[in-house]
């Protein structure tokens, strides 16, 4: 009762005008980001941060928040018109969704693709409503050891699932945990590495470096290998889904569903991940059996619905615990704490109007983005036509105002340059940049978590694993740790006896 | 590419000696627990096995890997471009917003699509004016005015 109850008040925020208009205009945004390769929702949102500095926190993060789960259901629409992934997650769509728009069943995969993205987007917010309070609750309970190890599992879970290899995870992972580190040092007060600048005295702005090694150094890749797009060729004929077609696709629903609920909870594995798991357990469940590889609608089905329960999932580490699990939330949470709020079980009874005002706009998000996406695909397909020359130095010269306005000089704006330069190289040498923003933002936190627990123990790190929740998390993290060292020892065991 | 590996963990290498450096300037404990100098000392510690494995991973990698910009003109392109953003973040704060933001995108045009000095005209002036009138008027985002601020 008392979740209903709370749900409620989330929904008499959500219907506010202001913050249903900003809903609507997150959802659009988030649509054409993920119709638009070359520009994630972490780069989308960090980007548009700044812009949101007038509005109150509800409404800034209602509309943040639909610009991550719109992304996610725009990210299919470019894979089955234009065989182009808008989002990694979306790749298995084009496998499957592009064969079937060259069939001229392009309208059916878009439908399939739109329906599992609701099912997949609702079921995890009505997962997220049920299981915030009751983790909140007990997150109460945790003290700095644990939240040092908790933020410490956070930040292995995505360098050591981040994609690329360990070290160059790492690697990032430490580079923002020393950008995190320049400033006024949180215990004593005193500036360090800052270089005498005063510039630097506030610390780096997690935005501009968000801006500059998600945004800019995915635009200038493409820069780099004269990115063009190609036109969508096929007639989109008005097919609609038979009860055939549905009844087929329910196990796909099923699947993704769940498996992307559960992964998008975890730290690190996030709506990528769930979208590969989701459509290898769906094959794996058929048996293979269908048009696999041609043109699979209960392929579409599992892809599209695990993607979008992730992005559910994976609000419920940010929300209840404020660990954030990708990149996309790591900028949430930095806009959370822009706004001076703290993700976590206190956000509950500290700004419940916050908390449940966006779990209550995800279900009104996911109901907009179905009445919102098939009528706009022609638009979303004439913006595709728009040469990527016109459009990237439009996204280069919107992160310049955004960083620009944080302060209104041009020192971040001199940074967003550095961190572009630094995300290009990062980009090339096939070092992911989530880690490192995701350790930019908890990494104050992480210092200060490690100097109160240390300072508890007199010194002595023992106390990590003598309390019963750390120990567990940090055993996790060691798990973390070993199992790369740990598959590679299986695998060449295997290969032994051949 | 390895050789860009290679570099790259050399740079990983001679940051992490810079900032443990750095972090022994300050006190690694003080009387009532962790000082300043204890959370830089662990991330240069923790960057300088990093820099060494990677080194080592790099070195084992065999052949030499494609170039880190693909071909030569890729490489021209994307130095053309780093350094026509650098010249505009160079004279955003004097030319201010407008002027800057149509130099920068005309010359983006004319370079890669080629286009007639009249058309860029056009397109950058509706993106600079467009983009001024959307934030700084409907969004009341304050943006850069430069000399025109003076007149």
């Amino acid at each position: 009762m008392d979740i209903l109850q709370s749900l409620g008040q989330g929904f008499l925020v959500v219907f506010e005008p202001l913050n249903i208009f900003m809903a609507l205009l997150g959802c659009v945004i988030g649509l054409l980001v993920g119709v638009l390769p070359g520009l994630g929702p972490s780069a989308a949102i960090a980007i548009l941060l700044p812009v949101t500095y007038g509005l109150n926190p509800a409404t800034s993060i209602i509309m943040l928040t639909a610009i991550y789960y719109g992304a996610m259901f725009g990210g299919g629409i470019t894979s089955i018109l234009i065989n182009t992934p808008g989002e990694n997650s979306a790749v298995m769509t084009a496998v499957e969704g592009y064969p079937l728009a060259l069939q001229g069943k392009g309208a059916l995969a878009l439908r399939i693709s739109l329906l599992a993205c609701f099912i997949g987007g609702t079921v995890s917010v009505i997962g997220l409503t049920v299981l915030a309070q009751p983790i909140a609750v007990f997150a109460l309970k945790f003290g700095p050891p644990e939240y040092f190890a908790l933020m410490c599992m956070g930040l292995a879970a995505v360098v050591f699932v981040g994609g690329s290899t360990v070290p160059k995870c790492l690697a990032s992972g430490l580079f923002g945990l020393l950008l995190g580190a320049i400033g006024t040092e949180p215990i004593s007060g005193s500036d360090r590495l800052t270089f005498g600048l005063l510039s630097l005295a506030d610390g780096i702005p997690f935005i501009v470096a968000a801006m500059g090694l998600f945004a800019a150094g995915e635009v200038l890749v493409n820069v780099e290998e004269n990115f063009k797009l190609d036109e969508v060729k096929q007639k989109i004929s008005n097919i609609w889904p038979s009860k055939k077609d549905l009844k087929h696709c329910s196990g796909g629903f099923t699947v993704g569903t769940v498996t992307g609920f559960i992964l998008g909870s975890l730290p690190g594995a996030g709506p990528t991940i769930s979208a590969f798991l989701g459509y290898a357990i769906e094959k794996a469940r058929m048996r293979g059996k269908g048009n696999w590889g041609k043109g699979e609608i209960a392929g579409i089905a599992a892809v599209e619905s695990a993607a979008n329960a992730a992005t559910g999932g994976s609000m419920l580490p940010l929300l209840t615990l404020g660990v954030p699990g990708s990149g996309a939330t790591a900028v949430l949470l930095g806009a959370f704490i822009m706004y001076g709020l703290r993700p976590g079980p206190l956000l509950f009874t500290q700004a419940p109007d916050v908390a449940w005002g966006t779990i209550a706009s995800m279900y009104f998000g996911n109901l907009l983005i179905v009445l919102l996406s098939m009528p706009l695909v022609p638009l979303f397909t004439a913006m595709l036509k728009i040469p990527y020359s016109i459009l990237y130095p439009g996204i280069l010269v919107v992160c310049v105002i955004g960083a620009y306005s944080l302060t209104n000089t041009i020192f971040p704006v001199i940074l967003f340059f550095i961190f572009s330069v630094i995300g290009y190289i990062m980009k090339k040498l096939d070092i992911p940049a989530a880690p490192a923003v995701l350790a930019l933002i908890l990494g104050p936190m992480v210092e200060s978590s490690l100097s109160q627990s240390l300072t508890m123990s007199h010194g002595s790190p023992l106390i990590f694993f003598t309390r019963p929740v750390s120990l567990v998390l940090m055993l996790i993290i060691f798990g973390f740790m070993f199992a790369p060292l740990i598959k590679k020892v299986v695998a060449r065991s295997r290969r032994a006896p051949a | 590419m390895y050789l860009a590996e290679k570099i790259g963990s050399v740079v990983v290498f001679l940051l992490s000696i810079a900032i443990g450096v750095a972090g022994f300037s300050f006190n690694f404990w003080e009387e009532y627990g962790p000082g300043a100098g204890l959370w830089p000392a662990l991330i240069a510690g923790g960057w300088f096995i990093i820099s060494i494995i990677w080194f080592i991973e790099a070195n084992t990698l065999k052949g030499s890997g494609k170039g880190f910009a693909g071909s030569k003109k890729n490489l021209m392109n994307i130095v053309v471009v780093f350094g026509a953003f650098g010249v505009y973040v160079a004279i955003l704060g004097f030319l201010g917003f407008i002027l800057s933001t149509m130099a920068f995108v005309m010359f983006i045009l004319a370079y890669q699509e080629k286009y007639k000095p009249v058309k860029s005209f056009i397109i950058s002036a509706f993106i600079s004016v467009g983009l001024f009138l959307m934030f700084e008027v409907w969004l009341s985002v304050q943006l850069p005015h430069g000399f025109l601020e003076i007149i």
